[in-house]
């Protein structure tokens, strides 16, 4: 029994660094491609154009909403909180700390994983069973370079430029929510919200964005691509993707915040 | 979607373009917001702590940021060394003698420096020189000798006030115990006391409702007594009252006799009131003559009474003279009685017969 259990977490364990070994081969991959973008960018540019489309500009409706949503709940429980006491100044410095150093990135994030990760490992798993894949290939195209490359760019831009319109729409919907309590003018929030913004707040916020969103596209990209020969395996791999993409996420933020909070 | 595929490129672009433009645009906000470009002049503070310190807070002067907190470190005197820059256009503000009052926010936890100018706005403190925290002996210093005038904001200063004057509650002669504690052991003994005394006044309130009378206390009685009394006072008081008023009708009356019986009567008075007035006048003038004569009189009273005296003498001498006359035999009997005279008018009634 105790032999089984041994030679069961064995198997687990080489299987996890296949597996582990695997994804480094096909993030290594990925990494060489990228830098071998430009000379294919004619084939990959539509590619990418209609990634970033789908992606950011068709997700900005719904980040707009649930930004300004967030910023006026933030500013309601911080006004219920500090307004009483006279500190409203701290409420600046929550919009702050919360919206654009943490939640922009972060939510963003989740609504692209849920979204486009899903999307992209759907598309490229139904790729590799309809045998596109081995036709690109036979034509001496890779699907790297073709298919992988561009997409996780174009997340990685529509990510960064999410969390920008994420943290204007979160701003603004914090001002709006505010003028009820407290009317004050959009010039004089933004002064009294600049003075506490800093350049290192905006700077770890976009950091995360372009981590975040490399990550997505590579786990998605990757769950896609390993998808074998069944359409069954296409929602199996969907799921890893968003799974493994939340918890990279998470963990990539932690070690960001901890490398910004050092720094 | 087929609008969309068209111009992919085009929304794309915009799309990037605009966040882009936000983005830049933000960055050159903060950078002229926060004087990122601007020279500073760094000096050194002294803390007594580094609680709510961080290398971002802000040196505020009258509520606005002049500069900022660098960096901060622990030395060898267990106090805190700090630098902290200053943007060109405050630099003037840190003059000699200046303090920094750290305030830390009890409900954010954050910490605000405030800057307190020295008295002489002409002294300005060179590129690295020290301004000590007020939490610290150099920094006192310049309290107490009035060089600096603390402020801050409503709760620090309010917690910082309530910890001297707590300070300065249990600091007296006792060493053993303070002031604040002592008086709480006295107040403690006095209500102590009190309670005692409480109880008492308790118990004689109680002896006071019980008496003889099963259904009545002594005090309750008392106050029905007391209760009649008053009720019977204010009815006689009332009555009182009363007649007061009546009597002051009439007094009225007597005194300006116009009433309707003397207006119909003699409407001008000239029948009634004015001789009336007339014979009171000269009543009052013989009643003051009068007054007048006995007291005159009663002047005159020791020479009446001699003149009487001697009146009584005189005629004790003719009674006597008399007497011997009288029993004289030589004139004894020798003058005629005369005859009763007859009243005048006497006849005119007739006289009543039984």
């Amino acid at each position: 029994m105790p032999a089984r259990i041994a030679e069961s977490i064995g198997d687990n364990l080489l299987e996890k660094a296949a597996g582990t070994r695997e994804f480094l081969q096909f993030f290594g991959e990925a990494i060489r491609q990228m830098f071998l973008f430009s000379r294919q960018s004619q084939v990959a540019t539509l590619v990418l154009m209609r990634q970033i489309l789908f992606t950011g500009f068709e997700a900005l409706t719904l980040i707009s909403l649930i930004a300004a949503a967030i910023g006026g709940i933030i500013i309601i429980e911080g006004h219920l909180m500090l307004g009483d006491f006279g500190s409203g100044q701290l409420l600046y410095v929550i919009l702050v700390t919360v919206i654009v150093r943490e939640l922009s990135s972060l939510l963003v994030a989740f609504i692209i994983i849920a979204r486009s990760g899903t999307a992209i490992s759907t598309e490229l798993g139904n790729m590799v069973v309809n045998h596109e894949i081995e036709a690109l290939q036979s034509i001496g195209i890779s699907p790297i370079s073709y298919l992988v490359v561009p997409r996780v760019f174009g997340v990685v831009a529509a990510m960064f430029t999410l969390t920008i319109y994420f943290t204007v729409a979160g701003l603004l919907g914090g001002w709006a929510v505010s003028y009820f309590f407290f009317p004050i003018g959009l010039e004089d929030f933004f002064f009294r919200l600049l003075n506490e913004l800093a350049v290192v707040d905006i700077f770890s916020s976009f950091t995360k964005s372009i981590v975040f969103g490399f990550a997505v596209g590579t786990i998605a990209c990757y769950q896609g691509m390993k998808v074998a020969f069944a359409t069954t395996e296409v929602p199996q791999r969907t799921i890893k993707s968003v799974v493994q993409s939340l918890t990279w996420v998470i963990i990539l933020d932690i070690l960001i915040t901890m490398v910004f909070y050092v720094l | 979607m087929k609008f969309k595929f068209k111009y992919t490129n085009k929304i794309v672009g915009v799309f990037m373009l605009v966040a882009l433009g936000l983005l830049i645009g933000s960055l050159i906000l903060i950078t002229i917001q926060q004087k990122v470009f601007v020279k500073k002049y760094v000096f050194k503070a002294r803390f007594l702590d580094a609680e709510g310190l961080s290398t971002s807070t802000p040196i505020r002067f009258k509520g606005y940021e002049i500069g900022r907190i660098t960096q901060f470190r622990l030395n060898e005197e267990n106090t805190i060394d700090a630098d902290f820059t200053v943007v060109e256009e405050y630099r003037t503000k840190i003059v000699e003698n200046s303090g920094l009052n750290k305030a830390k926010n009890p409900i954010s936890g954050t910490s605000t420096i405030e800057l307190l100018q020295g008295p002489d706005p002409q002294k300005i403190l060179p590129e690295g020189g020290l301004i000590p925290s007020i939490d610290i002996p150099e920094g006192r210093r310049l309290l107490d000798e009035g060089l600096v005038i603390k402020t801050g904001d409503v709760i620090s200063s309010m917690l910082v006030n309530t910890d001297r004057l707590l300070e300065n509650l249990n600091r007296d002669n006792n060493e053993k115990s303070g002031a604040l504690f002592r008086a709480l052991v006295n107040l403690a003994d006095a209500s102590e006391k009190l309670d005692k005394t409480m109880d008492q006044i308790s118990v004689t309130f109680d002896k006071f409702n019980k008496d003889e009378n099963p259904q009545d206390g002594a005090i309750f009685r008392a106050l029905t007594n007391m209760a009649d009394l008053t009720e019977q006072l204010q009815t006689t008081t009332a009555l009182i009252n009363k007649s007061l008023i009546k009597s002051d009708t009439l007094m009225s009356a007597y005194a300006n006799p116009n009433g309707l019986v003397v207006k119909l009567a003699d409407p001008k008075g000239e029948n009634f009131i004015k001789p009336i007035n007339e014979t009171l006048k000269n009543l009052n003038y013989s009643l003051t003559e009068m007054g007048k004569l006995l007291v005159f009189l009663n002047e005159q009273q020791p020479e009446l009474s001699g003149v009487i005296s001697e009146g009584k003498q005189t005629l004790s001498t003719a009674q006597k003279t008399l007497e011997g006359i009288n029993n004289n035999p030589l004139i004894r009997g020798g003058i005629q009685s005369e005859a009763e005279k007859e009243i005048q008018g006497s006849k005119l009634r007739p006289k009543h017969t039984k």
